[in-house]
């Protein structure tokens, strides 16, 4: 197990810069996601991580050694890949045993270290069998299994669950988390699945177009999201946002571009007339007299709850209603958000404003 | 529709056999000329059965010519070209498939280029790099030029680009370098691709004729080309020993094809294949 500290990382290919200067710390033990939309540059600094990638600039630290020159092989890491790049000429067995057979381990603790593994991911009945005679759950265990083996102070899992059918991805995903849990060894693991990373991680890093957007644990992220853009991507389905203005008064109030006035409990000093977003995760939307009104679009019961799209003055929005409610498209309902859980952004740099 | 849906196999079949009966038939004709009694050979009419089956043709050239010494020869050469092909092509075609260094493309470009040139024509440079290394007449002046054919590289080089990269770089974290790479997870993933390059390596040098000829003069080297070029005299060809002798030639390259069909079918159609 092992801290990772990551400094001022840039990555430049050629003239472009990809990452610009990045910074986390991951203390030991801990289960660190890192999260972003395609080509949000998570793949890439996990891969500096690992050594696979050169660094431009900055510090990677891994338990307080500067990794920035040493080879992967020499940084005590284990890394799953997305595809689990198995060795397809070699047996479970075999895949799992080579880094101990390039280190010239003793048989029998191969042998163990190999069992071992295999125990802890149900492995023992495939182990003479090739990579083209498994599933793809069982490839990805054995990739898993791959790793456990090298007994690394740092697992690195790069969306490993992207190729594995949405059943498979759920239970293998509690796998990992147990597996955690289990070997206390510092993780950081790629997904551009927001809802991998908040059901996983102690830590997540949300990273847009090369920047840290924010770094907090899942629920920080979700209640308190720092910008627009952390508050859009936390969230399945995402916050709803009215772009508009602040108009003040005995009761200040939100009043959308779209013409829609939505309540406020208080407005931020000196925000009167200046843009804003107003931001409100579906589930605290609620049926209520001196709402606003909104017409019903689509109505998708899933039977533990009831999502309905709605279209607020010119906007669509969706609320998430835990309990069975009767609407059909066409009607009007009047929706009230949670007034503590509104989230105020500032129209143009897109930062949270304190509500 | 229906009607163009249905003839559709039959054209198709029609259009195979048709082809492979073209390749086929001179094969045919070999293998039955070398059977035949010597009067129906050099007779007008063709006789596709023959009236008696003899083997005195392979008897006759055993007999007169030094086949098994031309045999021997040529195996020789197939067989050392084809070794050194395939180690020298193997570190060629790793650097250009996955180092990364500058005027890489170039330098495969180059050897693309070569590939269009006929093979013939480099023979008179070849003549004298080959002698000056004081290799005319041995075994090495044929399998040494022949083991740095383009086509080789690119072969290789291609099955290399599609292995994935991910493999590599597991094999990086595993604690491997660009030789135990190589060794542990390239050579072995390629193994079809190896099975084509051999084959197609193997058949080509056992054919070869034309720079055999130039850089193998003295009679003790002669491969089976150059051997049964000999039965051709100015004025008289013979037919019957040279059927017999090219049907025993075309065997061992038969016999390696079929063993090793299903991997060079493999390794030429993975070539271009992303996996």
């Amino acid at each position: 197990m092992a801290s990772v500290s990551i400094k001022n990382i840039r990555k430049a290919y050629g003239s472009v810069e990809m990452i610009h200067g990045i910074n986390v710390e991951i203390v030991d033990g801990e289960f660190v996601t890192l999260v972003g939309p395609s080509g949000c540059g998570k793949s890439t600094l996990l891969r500096m991580i690992a050594g696979l990638e050169e660094i431009t600039s900055g510090e990677i630290r891994i338990e307080n050694r500067v990794v920035n020159d040493v080879p992967p092989k020499e940084r005590d890491i284990a890394m799953v890949f997305q595809n689990y790049a198995l060795y397809p000429h070699m047996t479970v067995a075999d895949n799992m045993a080579f880094s101990l057979k390039l280190k010239r381990a003793p048989r029998a603790e191969i042998e163990t270290m190999v069992d071992r593994a295999a125990d802890i991911l149900g492995l023992r009945a495939l182990l003479d069998r090739y990579p083209r005679q498994l599933s793809g759950g069982q490839r990805q265990r054995v990739a898993m299994g791959r790793a456990i083996v090298r007994d690394p102070r740092v697992f690195l899992f790069d969306e490993p669950l992207s190729n594995l059918d949405a059943k498979l991805r759920v239970a293998m995903r509690a796998e990992i988390k147990s597996l955690h849990q289990r070997l206390k060894t510092t993780t950081i693991y790629v997904t551009h699945d927001q809802v991998e990373a908040m059901t996983m991680a102690d830590k997540i890093v949300v990273l847009h177009g090369g920047h840290v957007e924010q770094i907090g644990a899942p629920l920080e992220l979700y209640d308190r999201p720092a910008n627009l853009f952390v508050a859009g991507f936390i969230g399945s389905p995402a916050m709803n946002v009215l772009t508009g203005k602040i108009e003040g008064g005995a009761k200040p109030a939100f009043k959308a571009d779209n013409g829609v006035v939505m309540p406020l409990m208080t407005a931020p000093t000196a925000s009167e007339g200046k843009p804003m977003a107003y931001g409100f995760r579906p589930e605290h939307l609620r049926i209520a007299q001196d709402g606003v009104p909104a017409e019903v679009v689509v109505v998708e019961p899933t039977g533990s709850e009831t999502q309905v799209m709605l279209r607020l003055g010119s906007s669509d929005i969706v609320a998430v209603f835990r309990d069975r409610i009767a609407v059909r498209p066409g009607e009007i309902i009047k929706i009230q958000p949670d007034l503590e859980a509104v989230h105020l952004f500032d129209g143009e740099s897109g930062q949270r404003l304190a509500a | 529709m229906r009607r163009s849906s249905a003839l559709k196999p039959i054209v198709k079949y029609v259009l195979y056999y048709g082809l492979a009966l073209i390749w086929v038939v001179p094969i045919i004709w070999m293998a039955v000329t070398s059977v035949k009694p010597t009067p129906e050979v050099m007779s007008f009419t063709p006789h596709w059965i023959p009236s008696s089956l003899t083997l005195e043709h392979f008897w006759a050239l055993l007999e007169r010519r030094p086949f098994f010494l031309w045999l021997a020869n040529s195996f020789q050469i197939a067989l050392l070209a084809t070794v050194i092909t395939i180690v020298v092509t193997t570190f060629a075609a790793y650097s250009l498939a996955r180092l990364k260094w500058r005027g890489r493309n170039a330098i495969f470009a180059m050897f693309l280029t070569a590939m269009f040139i006929p093979w013939e024509i480099n023979s008179i440079p070849l003549f004298f790099i080959v002698k000056d290394m004081g290799l005319l007449n041995t075994f090495m002046s044929v399998a040494l030029p022949l083991s740095a054919l383009p086509v080789s590289l690119f072969l290789l080089r291609q099955f290399f680009i599609n292995i994935p990269t991910d493999l590599e770089d597991a094999a990086k974290i595993d604690g491997c370098g660009h030789l135990r790479i190589l060794w542990h997870i390239i050579i072995p993933v390629s193994l079809p691709a190896y099975g084509a390059l051999a084959i197609f390596i193997f058949i080509f040098a056992w054919n070869e004729f034309f720079w055999s000829l130039v850089a193998l003069q003295r009679s003790g080297v002669r491969t089976l080309p150059i051997g049964l070029k000999t039965l051709v005299a100015a004025s008289d060809i013979q037919y019957d020993l040279m059927m017999a002798g090219s049907f025993m030639a075309t065997l061992p390259a038969l016999i390696i094809f079929l063993l090793l069909r299903r991997h060079v079918i493999a390794g030429i159609s993975m070539a271009g294949v992303r996996r």
